[in-house]
C-alpha cells in the first residue's frame, strides 16, 4: 500500500489532475485509475477526496464538467479550462524548482 | 452504497452551507465511482462480499469526504453565507420589483389601449382592460406570494436555518398588508389605478388579516416540510 501522502505534497493533488487533464477530459473514477497509475502508487489520495478536489477546481473556474452518457451510464467529465492551463504551467514550474533543489540537496552538488 | 448512506451524506452537506449542485453531484459521483471500483474488482475475480470491501476501503470514509468538502470555502453556496441577505431582505426586494413591474406593464399596457383604441376593435380594448385587471391583482397578490414562496423553496433546497426565511415572509407580508391599491378602469379606459403605502391603528385588524392571507399560504407548507425533514434545529457551525 502507498504511503500517506506528507502535508508538503499540498498542491501536488491540483497539479496531478490538471496535468492528466490537460490531455483529455475524463470523469473522476477513470483519473483516480490514471492517478494510480502514472504515479504507480507513489502518491495515496483517497479515491473519495478526488470529488471535492474536482470541484473546487471547477468553482475556482479551472476545470469545465459536463455530463454525458457512455455505454448507456451517465457520467460527469471534466476538461481543463484556459485558466486551468495557465495554473498548471505555474504549479509545474513550481514544481520543478522545488524538486530540482531537493534534487541538488540530495545530491549533495551544493555549496 | 445504500441509497439511505447516500441521502444522509448529501444532507449533511447541504446542512454544512455546501452548495445544492455541489453536493448532490458529488454524492452521485461517489456512488458511481463505488460502483465502478466494485466493478473492476469482481471482474478480476474477486467475490462480492469481499470486492464490496475492498471498494469501501479504497473509496475511503464518508467522514475524510465530508471534512474534505467543508475545507473548501468556494463549494459553499452564496446563500448560506449571507442568509439575511438572501433569505430576509432579497424577498422582499423581489416583492418590490416584481410588483413595480406588475404596475409598469399594466401603466404601458392601458396607455397603449388608449393611444390605439381608434383602430381596436371592442373585444381587443376589454382584452386591454382585463389583461391591465389581471396585472393589477398580480402586483397587489401574486408577486408577494411569488417572492415568499420562492424564498422558501430555495431555502429548504439548500437546508437554511428557518428564521432567515420567516423573517423574510413576514416582511413580505406586512409591506404588502400596508399597500392599498384599486383598479377602476372602465370600458372607456378612462378611469384610476391607485396603489399607496400606509398604516393607521385602527385599521390594525384588517391590516393583520391581510398579512395572514399572505403568510399563511406560505409558510405553513413551509413549517409541515422543516417538521417533516426534522431540520427545525440551528445549523451547527464549522
Amino acid at each position: 500500500m502507498a504511503a500517506q501522502t506528507p502535508s508538503f505534497m499540498a498542491g501536488v493533488p491540483e497539479l496531478l489532475v490538471l496535468r492528466l487533464l490537460a490531455r483529455r477530459e475524463m470523469y473522476g473514477y477513470e483519473l483516480a485509475r490514471l492517478i494510480r497509475l502514472v504515479t504507480r502508487e507513489a502518491i495515496s489520495l483517497g479515491e473519495n477526496v478526488l470529488y471535492p478536489a474536482l470541484h473546487s477546481l471547477e468553482a475556482r473556474g479551472l476545470l469545465h464538467a459536463r455530463r454525458r452518457t457512455v455505454g448507456g451510464r451517465s457520467r460527469v467529465y471534466y476538461g481543463i479550462t484556459g485558466a486551468g492551463r495557465r495554473r498548471l504551467r505555474d504549479l509545474t514550474r513550481q514544481w520543478q524548482r522545488i524538486s530540482g533543489g531537493v534534487a541538488t540537496a540530495l545530491a549533495g552538488t551544493g555549496p | 452504497m445504500n441509497d439511505a448512506r447516500l441521502e444522509a451524506l448529501t444532507e449533511r452537506l447541504l446542512r454544512a452551507g455546501v452548495a445544492p449542485r455541489h453536493a448532490r453531484r458529488a454524492v452521485q459521483e461517489l456512488r458511481a465511482h463505488h460502483a465502478d471500483v466494485v466493478a473492476e474488482l469482481r471482474a478480476a475475480g474477486i467475490p462480492p462480499a469481499q470486492s464490496e470491501a475492498l471498494a469501501a476501503e479504497r473509496v475511503g470514509p464518508d467522514e475524510a469526504f465530508v471534512r474534505d468538502m467543508l475545507a473548501r470555502p468556494e463549494l459553499r453556496s452564496w446563500a448560506s453565507r449571507r442568509p439575511f441577505v438572501a433569505f430576509t431582505l432579497l424577498p422582499l426586494l423581489a416583492f418590490i420589483a416584481l410588483s413595480a413591474l406588475c404596475v409598469g406593464s399594466l401603466i404601458a399596457v392601458l396607455e397603449a389601449a388608449r393611444h390605439w383604441r381608434a383602430w381596436l376593435s371592442p373585444a381587443l380594448i376589454e382584452g386591454a382592460r382585463g389583461l391591465g385587471a389581471a396585472l393589477f391583482v398580480a402586483a397587489m397578490w401574486l408577486a408577494p406570494l411569488a417572492a415568499a414562496a420562492v424564498a422558501c423553496l430555495l431555502a429548504a433546497r439548500q437546508r437554511i436555518a428557518a428564521r432567515w426565511v420567516i423573517a423574510g415572509v413576514f416582511l413580505v407580508g406586512l409591506l404588502r398588508a400596508m399597500i392599498n391599491g384599486s383598479f377602476d378602469v372602465p370600458t372607456s379606459l378612462h378611469g384610476s389605478v391607485s396603489m399607496g403605502i400606509g398604516w393607521a391603528p385602527h385599521r390594525l385588524p384588517e391590516t393583520a388579516v391581510r398579512a395572514a392571507i399572505l403568510i399563511a399560504p406560505v409558510l405553513l407548507p413551509y413549517l409541515w416540510w422543516l417538521r417533516s425533514h426534522r431540520v427545525l434545529t440551528v445549523r451547527p457551525r464549522h
